[in-house]
């Protein structure tokens, strides 16, 4: 059989379908349209949410940074942290500019991939607690001034802070590693997969490989005549 | 920016592409409960993108696009859809699946249809719509001639398929 052929058929079943279909348009009230929140905005939702708990946090860090301005070993540990913050609210706040320009009218491949697009910034999001890694003493000492009053760098002994330092430095190696072959053309590796879905990334994974399908399947392009979408 | 549009404007513009709505809907959905759910996510996009509406292009493009869209988002998303607030109930396009088991080429056809990956699923259902190779293009982002290229790829591969399936 040809696909010509079920295509007539198509036609057919078509034509019945307009006939069968029933539509209940008591629903269909525009005031009840504009509250219903499609999944695209429960997403902007929660991004906007990460977004106003991260400047809390700054806020508070804020504060607690130009209270021990005077005392280094607690204002240089809390400016890091501040920093661990400070990276994620600047990408929500790029998510979200990013999401409001996505417009569903627009052809499907160009939406779908900047949808994926918008989703990958999560993989850069999983490079930064990599990235703060040799540096944990930070929020150990800012965690330890906080809830006990004790300024650990001011205070602990020479073989703790040398230790420490220790394992900061051997921590350097992997996350120097991890952050070099993060990126979707590694998904293939079984160590970054691992990391990927360690971190919660099962959907960046899914995203990367759509990403792939999506270039593939515009492949052929690269041999046609590039153009946008024609109007009428 | 466009005039707004009246709520009856708007059901006379679902009611005309209603085809549309439940063929896209249900070549990414095959179950009932949560068809409702993309059908009513469809509405909300089209109603929330309707003043964005670009009148250089057919109507029945704007709809396929945010349909398609939407469709391949939801189909994407790895979540239960029953996570989401459905304030809409009723608005309820009855599905015809009697209609489709009662015809076993449009069943043939559904199997098909759900072998396919998302992309070439929206590129199969706008070829068997009837489209232009022009307006799938449009559509989908592609240039005609890739269009073309994958049509007659999924022609060759359905047409294996049916002499196997024949030969078995």
């Amino acid at each position: 059989m040809e696909l010509d052929e079920l295509k007539q058929t198509w036609s057919e079943h078509a034509r019945k379908l307009d006939r069968i279909l029933s539509l209940n348009l008591q629903g269909l009230k525009g005031a009840q349209l504009d509250k219903t929140r499609s999944a695209l905005g429960r997403f902007k939702a929660l991004r906007f949410r990460e977004m106003i708990v991260g400047i809390f946090v700054l806020v508070l860090l804020g504060s607690y940074i130009a209270d021990r301005f005077s005392i280094p070993t607690l204002a240089i540990p809390a400016l890091i942290v501040a920093v661990s913050f400070l990276v994620p609210v600047i990408a929500n706040i790029r998510q979200l500019i990013l999401l409001e320009r996505i417009s569903y009218a627009d052809p499907v491949t160009t939406i779908q991939r900047k949808l994926e697009e918008i989703k990958l910034h999560y993989l850069r999001s999983f490079r930064l607690p990599v990235l703060m890694l040799p540096l944990y003493m930070a929020y150990v000492a800012v965690t330890f001034d906080l809830f006990f009053g004790i300024d650990v760098f001011a205070h602990a002994n020479r073989a703790f802070l040398w230790a420490n330092l220790a394992v900061s430095l051997i921590l350097i190696v992997p996350a120097v590693w991890v952050l070099r072959n993060l990126s979707f053309k590694n998904t293939d590796n079984p160590v970054i997969r691992a990391f990927v879905h360690g971190n919660g990334g099962t959907q960046m994974v899914a995203a990367l490989e759509f990403l792939k399908a999506l270039q593939k399947f515009e492949a052929e392009e690269r041999n046609g005549a590039i153009r946008q979408a024609a109007p009428r | 920016m466009r005039p707004p549009i009246t709520d009856d404007q708007f059901s006379a513009l679902i009611e005309e592409h209603k085809g549309i709505i439940y063929k896209v809907a249900n070549s990414y959905c095959r179950n009932a409960e949560d068809r409702k759910d993309l059908i009513q996510e469809i509405i909300v996009h089209l109603w929330k993108s309707h003043d964005r509406y670009d009148d250089r292009f057919k109507l029945s493009t704007w709809i396929y696009r945010i349909a398609l869209n939407v469709a391949i988002s939801a189909y994407r998303r790895e979540k239960k859809r029953s996570q989401r607030v459905s304030p809409l109930e009723e608005i309820i396009i009855e599905p015809a699946t009697e209609t489709e088991q009662a015809d076993p080429k449009i069943a043939t056809l559904h199997r098909i249809i759900a072998q396919l990956d998302e992309l070439n699923r929206a590129l199969m259902l706008l070829y068997l719509d009837d489209n232009s190779y022009r307006d799938i293009a449009g559509i989908l982002g592609l240039t005609e001639t890739n269009v073309a290229t994958k049509i007659n790829r999924l022609k060759l591969k359905i047409k294996e398929q049916f002499t196997q399936t024949n030969t078995d």
